[in-house]
């Protein structure tokens, strides 16, 4: 028997992941970040009030204060570790690792020297983001993330199901349409790197087309969840229970 | 109906993650890296021929055939990555990557820069290993961590029940034992330095003990275990059958 003790803030106890959240109403279907089905864990979640996915995206140093009282706050519910919805939060990476004593991941980039060190130095790998204007190679380096092998970016801003759906707000999203649109960027990169290594989904919204991406190429396929139960495997794991 | 076509090197099938063995038997505990059960799914194994520690160690150039030949025959059979079970393979990761077009994770090290990048600047990471003399000053290049991480690492080499059954190659492992010993080194290294924001256990005989130093510690672990999930899963990414 344990003794259990009240933490400081929580209405509620168990989740070890908190998400910080753009606010945004966007239909997050199975597989995103935003669908608490996408986990085998509970997660909890917090909107960064007023930040929205255009603010996000074009870089918004005005909303680092109110990203990290989400996160403390979140932290004072007694989440063990911290995501979020959006790769470009990764703008208020340092300024919320510095703020919190646990591990905080906002931005799926954080995997590329991950895997860029499990690659041979000139294979390239192609990361699939929202929109491709806004991810730069310095924006990569700015945060801590340049690596060595090429970086490909490919954007979804361009494919229509997805422009409407995610930027235009339009209140549906066609999932198959979306799957065609991603695997189409993705075959397109491929077709012009041979010797592509693998495939980073930068956008919180791409998950749930990994699959799809993966038997296009049959390439490894990293994204936010990847990140997310990674981060919740090193906070949580069975103890082994099978025979020597 | 997909097309399946026949892979003239492999035997049988279904297995995505491929781990190179170190010389030496000994008894590999449930959540060893070498014990098939520490897995939710089938991974295949190779035996590296000369491999031992020492030459691991010491990154011996006359062993990087063997390893490389190995690597290739994992790839053959129709692995989709390969890790090992010791760190000091990391000696041999650019010759690897350079001969298989799979991702290669053969040290456990490798996730410092990922940990490093979570943490806040003043956070220490904490690094367990089996013999701290083996590990010395090779740890940045092994791993690398970015040269401003904090990293404190202590061995287990003073602990008797590890000793004999894992450097010393026993015949027995008592793992109460083992898993004592391993808290009361995490414990004492918190308390040495009350700024730790993660711990690493370096070596593949110490994932057994990794939840009960994450449940005695509240801090995030990273093992072995939690790279070749991690890696798993990018491999095989899977249809998500949640809900909306």
């Amino acid at each position: 028997m344990a003794v259990y003790r009240k933490p400081s803030a929580a209405a509620s106890a168990g989740q070890a992941i908190g998400i910080l959240m753009l606010d945004c109403r966007l239909p997050f279907i199975p597989g995103d970040v935003g669908n608490a089905s996408s986990y085998s864990y509970p997660v909890v979640y917090k909107t960064v009030p007023g930040l929205s996915t255009a603010v996000c995206l074009a870089g918004a140093p005005e909303f680092e204060k109110a990203a990290v009282a989400a996160a403390r706050a979140l932290a004072a519910e007694g989440v063990r570790g911290i995501s979020s919805d959006c790769g470009f939060m990764l703008q208020f990476q340092d300024a919320v690792r510095e703020a919190v004593e646990i591990p905080v991941c906002l931005s799926s980039l954080l995997q590329l020297p991950l895997v860029a060190r499990s690659l041979e130095r000139s294979r390239p790998i192609a990361i699939v983001t929202a929109d491709s204007a806004n991810l730069t190679p310095g924006f990569l380096a700015r945060a801590g993330l340049a690596v060595e092998n090429p970086i490909l970016i490919c954007g979804m801003q361009d494919k229509p199901e997805f422009k409407t759906a995610v930027f235009d707000e339009k209140g549906t999203l066609d999932s198959d349409l979306i799957t065609a649109e991603t695997v189409e960027v993705v075959r397109s990169v491929a077709a012009e790197h041979p010797d592509l290594g693998a495939v980073l989904l930068e956008c919180s919204m791409l998950p749930p087309y990994a699959k799809a991406v993966q038997d296009a190429l049959d390439l490894p396929v990293y994204d936010f969840v990847t990140m997310i139960d990674y981060l919740q495997s090193a906070v949580e794991r069975e103890r082994p229970r099978g025979r020597s | 109906m997909p097309l399946y076509k026949t892979r003239k090197s492999a035997e049988v099938y279904g297995y995505a993650v491929g781990i190179l063995l170190a010389e030496g038997t000994g008894p590999r505990a449930p959540g060893d890296v070498a014990n098939a059960t520490s897995y939710r799914y089938p991974v295949l194994y190779k035996r590296v021929a000369g491999a031992s520690a020492e030459r691991l160690a010491t990154g011996d150039p006359q062993l990087e055939p063997a390893v490389v030949s190995a690597a290739q025959a994992l790839e053959a059979e129709g692995v989709k990555g390969i890790s090992s079970n010791c760190s000091f393979f990391a000696n041999y990761q650019d010759a690897v990557t350079k001969a298989v077009r799979v991702p290669v994770f053969l040290s456990s090290l490798m996730q410092l820069p990922f940990i490093a990048a979570s943490l806040g600047r003043k956070r220490a990471i904490g690094i367990i290993t089996g013999d701290a003399r083996a590990l010395g000053n090779r740890l940045p290049t092994l791993s690398g961590a970015p040269a401003e991480s904090q990293l404190v690492v202590r061995g287990l080499e003073g602990e008797a029940a590890f000793r004999r059954a894992i450097l010393e190659g026993g015949d027995a492992l008592d793992t109460a034992l083992v898993e004592t010993a391993l808290v009361k080194t995490a414990l004492a290294m918190i308390r040495e330095q009350p700024a730790m924001g993660a711990l690493l256990l370096e070596g593949a005989a110490l994932p057994p003990y990794a939840q009960a130093v994450r449940e005695a510690s509240g801090l995030p672990v990273f093992d072995f275990l939690t790279m070749i999930d991690f890696y798993q899963q990018t491999a095989h990414r899977a249809h998500y059958a949640g809900y909306y």
